[in-house]
């Protein structure tokens, strides 16, 4: 199929990037292309005008920041890794910086789709359009990452948990908080605590290889194995990625024995509005979630090499 | 009326649909009459003494066969009498293993003219080839069955090479172009191998018994007293005591080309053209194994092992054969366990793309363990048999079997494809449900 016609701009700054886009009310920022471009393709949207973030050097790169000398805006203790959004999913996958500070941005990288998308595809790309079967959402809700926003007055740092919302406004597939005008510039997550472990575990959908389902969980542990902070989010079930918050508090302060993971998983469901497809009813994720959410936590609790 | 999309055949071509309900009912009647699937077959075999077999519907001859020894073959890649064993001690732990039989007959190579009336086609089974030496020795061979993608090219060289006493690379095979080749029925059926490949073969031999009588004639030998190997003719003696007692392949095209002396009778050029119809058509067998697991939490099925062992007469070229077996069990895995048109309850056709529709991927896909028998088929000259769609027709039943074998315990005996998952666990669901409320009496 070939698209309607557009035009299409090239900036090399940011600020110039804004100022294109609060000109043409009709223009889209063109990230990886891994949402946009298939949906154009199907005449599912026609943009008047693409900015293609591609040569903004200022949106790339992998940059860990420590507790002493790490860059202006970064207020993080810990230190972290500062990840600009048009980093693509390989260049994540493949960064030593971000197997020792997120190890489970790693891991999820290393799951998305085939090398060719990973390629192409970026980690702001896929924040914006919050595709509801999208792998990212769930792995920043899970790092407790930030996310960075610039609109040409003002600049917002939104933590992650905040960002994805049923009922935002934003331009994607899913829903976020991003407004109008504003570009995604770079999402920053915070080091992993010690004595902490991650997965994200992923059923990929057997022709999309989006995922049909995604848990990823991030927990804290003290020296006697009891857990004393976690994080759990689903992808791909709902309209949005989404923190379980009930499925959280079920953990924290015990062992992950069988019977809290049960408990845990069977919270989870509770906080999830189930949307099915063709491969999978509503009714059929809703029988496989606690499952998923079992399998992942038990895998964090009985795999203490896990980081 | 139906808006629903319009469906055609395709690999296998009706083969699939047989098969399969032939190897699901032989499961069933295995399964009621507490007989091993392997054994049943074996007990329903047509004997290997009973070939060329004619079929009790009288319309089809079985060429050649020799079915026990094929399951054998098989059973023994796959390492059956373990694998039971094994699947009773997982079975023990509550999970579910499965190992499913397929043992199919295809036919292809069609195929004799007269036999093909009486099942309505309005056409002979004849497939073309002309082979034609250029002056420079260099061969051109035209065949009427066009590469779709099986790597014709390289098979019909290598049977041309053979014929001609050459090497592959002094042929050159045009196909599929009506500018080139100027006759053909086409790519179906598996049959451009048995078929196609026996005309290049006959047409072959008919350029070299006429280069013979050319280079008899240049060395002045009698033609029977001509020996051919390697490119080059010789002859024991010179009737007339002349010195000469070769000539090359090379020298025997120019001979032919330049006609300034030709043997009295003999027209210039070597350029032949054969249309080649089989004796009947070619019934390629095999056994095919899978072994599955499935997640009775989840409904998945994985597909662990498949061991194909085919019999489709002597390779001519093993590593297109194999592709070809390969790519047939990846359709027919696709067919059993993910494809198909989706609907929405408005009657939209929800897989409408490759991000909707499933296909197997690498992912889905496992080592695929291939090895073969060979039994020569009686009806054409190189013995060959079709191997293009085995895969396709061998592979969904024996996946399905596999999957209902592993569900055996919960007495789920019956599942249509596409084994969608979500299809699987309803099976689960609903059998462990009954099992409950009969206080699991199965």
């Amino acid at each position: 199929v070939i698209p309607a016609g557009f035009d299409y701009l090239r900036p090399a700054t940011i600020s110039e990037a804004l100022e294109m886009i609060r000109r043409d009310e009709e223009a889209t920022f063109l990230a990886g292309g891994h949402a946009l471009l298939p949906d154009a393709k199907l005449g599912r949207t026609s943009p008047a005008t693409l900015i293609d973030l591609g040569r903004i050097d200022e949106l790339r790169g992998i940059v860990a920041f420590g507790g002493d000398g790490r860059p202006p805006g970064h207020d993080n203790e810990a230190g972290g890794v500062h990840v600009g959004a048009m980093t693509t999913s390989a260049e994540i996958e493949h960064s030593t910086e971000i197997a020792r500070t997120a190890p489970l941005l790693s891991k999820a990288a290393a799951v998305i789709s085939d090398p060719l998308i990973r390629n192409r595809a970026t980690l702001g790309g896929s924040l914006a359009e919050a595709d509801p079967h999208g792998d990212w959402p769930p792995v920043v809700l899970a790092a407790d990452a930030t996310i960075h926003l610039r609109s040409p007055d003002t600049e917002r740092a939104i933590p992650a948990r905040d960002f994805f919302r049923m009922n935002g406004t934003g331009p994607g597939t899913g829903s976020t908080d991003l407004r109008r005008g504003e570009l995604l510039t770079a999402v920053t997550v915070p080091a992993v605590a010690a004595r902490s472990r991650s997965i994200y575990l992923k059923r990929m959908h057997p022709a999309s290889g989006h995922a049909m389902i995604g848990v990823a969980a991030t927990a804290v542990f003290d020296a006697d194995e009891i857990c004393r902070d976690c994080r759990i989010a689903i992808t791909g079930v709902g309209s949005v990625a989404t923190r379980t918050l009930r499925a959280e508090a079920e953990l924290v302060g015990s062992h992950l024995t069988p019977e809290a993971i049960k408990n845990s998983a069977n919270a989870a469901n509770e906080e999830v509005v189930f949307v099915g497809d063709a491969f999978g009813s509503a009714a059929y994720l809703a029988q496989l979630l606690p499952t998923y959410v079992t399998r992942a936590l038990t895998q964090i609790a009985t795999h203490p090499q896990v980081m | 009326l139906t808006n629903t999309s319009r469906v055609d055949t395709y690999r296998g071509a009706g083969r699939p649909e047989a098969t399969y309900l032939i190897e699901r009912m032989v499961d069933q009647l295995a399964r009621e009459l507490g007989i091993d699937p392997a054994e049943i077959r074996r007990r329903n075999f047509i004997p290997a003494d009973a070939f060329p077999y004619r079929q009790p519907t009288q319309v089809f001859v079985f060429d050649s066969g020799n079915y026990e020894h094929n399951l054998d073959t098989a059973l023994s890649r796959v390492g059956y009498e373990k694998l039971r064993r094994e699947q009773a001690e997982l079975r023990a732990q509550g999970r579910y293993r499965g190992i499913g039989l397929a043992t199919y007959t295809e036919f292809t190579g069609l195929g004799y003219g007269t036999e093909l009336a009486q099942v309505g086609f309005a056409f002979g089974g004849w497939e073309y080839a002309r082979v034609f030496v250029h002056p420079t020795g260099r061969v051109s061979v035209h065949v009427g069955s066009a590469d779709q993608g099986q790597g014709h090219a390289t098979t019909y060289a290598q049977i041309a090479a053979d014929a001609l006493g050459l090497r592959p690379s002094d042929v050159d095979i045009v196909e599929g172009d009506t500018m080139g080749v100027e006759f053909g029925l086409g790519t179906f059926n598996s049959r451009s191998i048995p078929v196609g490949g026996s005309a290049v073969h006959e047409c072959g031999r008919k350029i070299v018994a006429k280069a013979c009588r050319i280079a008899a004639h240049a060395l002045g030998a009698d033609v029977e007293n001509v020996r051919y190997e390697d490119a080059v003719f010789s002859a024991a003696s010179r009737a007339d005591g002349g010195q000469r007692d070769r000539v090359t392949w090379d020298e025997v095209a120019r001979l032919a080309h330049f006609g300034q002396n030709m043997p009295p009778g003999l027209e210039p050029g070597l350029d032949e053209r054969v249309f080649f119809e089989p004796r009947g058509l070619s019934f390629p067998f095999g056994t095919y194994i899978a072994v599955v697991d499935v997640d009775p939490a989840t409904g998945d099925v994985t597909v662990d092992r498949f061991v194909a062992v085919d019999d489709c007469g002597p390779l001519i070229n093993p590593m297109l054969a194999r592709g070809q077996i390969h790519g047939g069990i990846a359709q027919g895995l696709g067919q059993a366990l993910l494809e198909g048109a989706r609907y929405d309850d408005a009657g939209r056709l929800v897989s409408r793309d490759w991000t909707t529709y499933a296909f197997p991927r690498a992912q889905h896909i496992p080592r695929l363990e291939t090895a073969h028998t060979v039994t020569p088929s009686p009806w054409n000259p190189l013995g060959v048999k079709g191997i293009g769609e085995a895969g396709a027709i061998g592979a969904p039943p024996a996946i399905v079997n596999a999957v209902l074998d592993a569900l055996a315990p919960l007495g789920v005996t019956h599942l249509d494809m596409p084994l969608h998952p979500e299809k699987v666990l309803a099976a689960i669901r609903r059998a462990t449900t009954v099992n409950n409320s009969t206080g699991g009496a199965r």
